[in-house]
């Protein structure tokens, strides 16, 4: 009997979904959707030369550059958060920023409590990520699917 | 003529035992090939890592059901006088255990998700080179498998019934569980795919509370059988064959008086019946072996069944 309540529940819970949302997969906070009607994408750097570099007032380096064409594919402008690297994981969690970058690779040690995108580059084994809020799917999937049609960008 | 007989199954049975072997080894297959394909789309997610953990958990039960079979209907020898019935039963505790603690897993790996706000994320994997929702392969693995697991299922607990297997009859609740578990997961990366990241721990956890209920009425059945309990069915319920047995040694001119002592030993029960005759009344002992063979008419399972005077 619990059987058959659990599937109904399910079944219901399935429905609701159905009904409720257009576009798969969605973001619990709507990160992608702030961005582009504020236009604004907030960006944590970590300094990792070549990746990030910081000694200017503006960041460059590869992921910099990479993260530059990301904001113009969305439309929208970039404001660099710089403080301590666990401060930003902080901030990433819960939504202060949208992305951390820094040369960050898959087994960086942050793997448990932030979002990896897919690596992006590949070098000595090395699995080059960039972490974003944990569960915000539709923007992970949003620069993932750029990042692939970037491949090789951070050597160009 | 041996004191303690070997039979197991009769002819009838050994047909159904030997289809219930086939099934078993087809799920054997099954449950191994999901666990490969499970750690492949797996990825990061934890949800699919929780599928993954409860596919190992599902290849046990088949092997313990082929093995304990194996050695159930070994002969008896010097060092087991017994034989080795009790191997069912001793089966029975492992599989209704892997049960339990397979219930409290997934429940407490559910409540941590939710405690911790964890929001599962699923990103894009490439499939033949082109990029695809992870999500959506997750989901349709998991409603690919769910037919088969319900199946495995039925025809398992089919088969129980008439090999009174508690084994196989585990067999089967942890094949329910698991297409339980797979249209829970469905459920949650939907949810997931909707930005509801709570459903699929929620979704999770409502599964996990009825495997747990499942297990633990089984490992309480197990244990039971463990201490000779009196018979129970598949379903837990006691049996009347003691009273049945009671009946029929009551029923006999000669026999005042009778008490029966009945206890499962795997597939079969074992026991005694103890019986005080009216008095300076003899009985013979072609009337002792009349007697037995009308009780042993009453259940295939009575095989080993003593009547004693006192």
């Amino acid at each position: 009997m619990i059987t058959q309540k659990i599937s109904q529940i399910l079944l219901l819970a399935c429905m609701l979904i159905l009904t409720s949302c257009k576009d798969i997969p969605c973001d619990p906070h709507k990160t992608l959707e702030n961005i582009k009607t504020t236009k604004l994408l907030k960006v944590g750097v970590v300094q990792d030369s070549p990746w990030v570099d910081e000694i200017f007032d503006k960041p460059s380096g590869r992921e910099v550059n990479l993260i530059e064409k990301f904001a113009k594919h969305l439309d929208s402008n970039i404001k660099w958060v710089k403080t301590a690297e666990h401060k930003l994981v902080e901030q990433l969690i819960t939504g202060k920023i949208d992305l951390l970058i820094g040369g960050f690779t898959s087994d960086t040690v942050w793997q448990d409590r932030v979002a990896l995108t897919r690596p992006y580059f590949v070098k000595d084994h090395q699995e080059h990520v960039l972490l974003a809020q944990p569960g915000e799917n539709a923007f992970i999937v949003e620069l993932e699917q750029f990042l692939k049609a970037q491949a090789y960008a951070p050597y160009s | 003529m041996p004191h303690i007989v070997n039979h197991e199954y009769s002819s009838a049975q050994k047909k159904v035992y030997s289809k219930a072997k086939i099934l078993v080894l087809i799920s054997l297959l099954y449950s191994s090939s999901i666990c490969i394909i499970l750690f492949l789309v797996m990825g990061h997610s934890q949800t699919m890592w929780t599928n993954f953990v409860e596919s190992i958990f599902n290849i046990f039960p088949p092997i313990i059901f082929l093995a304990s079979n194996y050695t159930c209907t070994k002969p008896h020898n010097k060092r087991y006088p017994y034989g080795y019935h009790k191997i069912i039963t001793l089966a029975f505790f492992a599989t209704a255990f892997t049960l339990f603690v397979f219930g409290i897993y997934l429940f407490q790996s559910a409540i941590m998700v939710l405690i911790n706000q964890e929001h599962p994320t699923i990103g894009l994997m490439s499939v033949a080179g082109r990029d695809i929702w992870q999500g959506w392969i997750m989901m349709s693995v998991m409603v690919f498998t769910i037919p088969i697991s319900m199946t495995l299922s039925r025809l398992k607990e089919k088969l129980a019934y008439p090999l009174n297997d508690k084994v196989l009859f585990n067999n089967a609740k942890m094949n329910k569980a698991d297409w339980m578990t797979n249209l829970a997961s469905v459920a949650g990366v939907f949810g997931v795919g909707y930005g509801i990241w709570w459903l699929d721990a929620v979704a999770a956890a409502l599964v996990s509370l009825d495997i747990l209920f499942d297990g633990s009425s089984q490992l309480r059945n197990s244990m039971n059988e463990l201490m000779d309990c009196s018979p129970k069915s598949l379903d837990g319920q006691f049996l009347d064959l003691p009273e049945q047995i009671k009946k029929v040694l009551v029923g006999h001119k000669k026999i005042q008086r009778a008490e029966v002592c009945l206890r499962e030993v795997g597939h079969v029960f074992c026991g005694e019946g103890f019986i005080t005759l009216k008095d300076a009344d003899h009985i013979s002992i072609d009337e002792l072996k009349a007697l037995n063979k009308e009780i042993k008419k009453l259940d295939w399972r009575l095989n080993n069944f003593f009547v004693i005077l006192t």
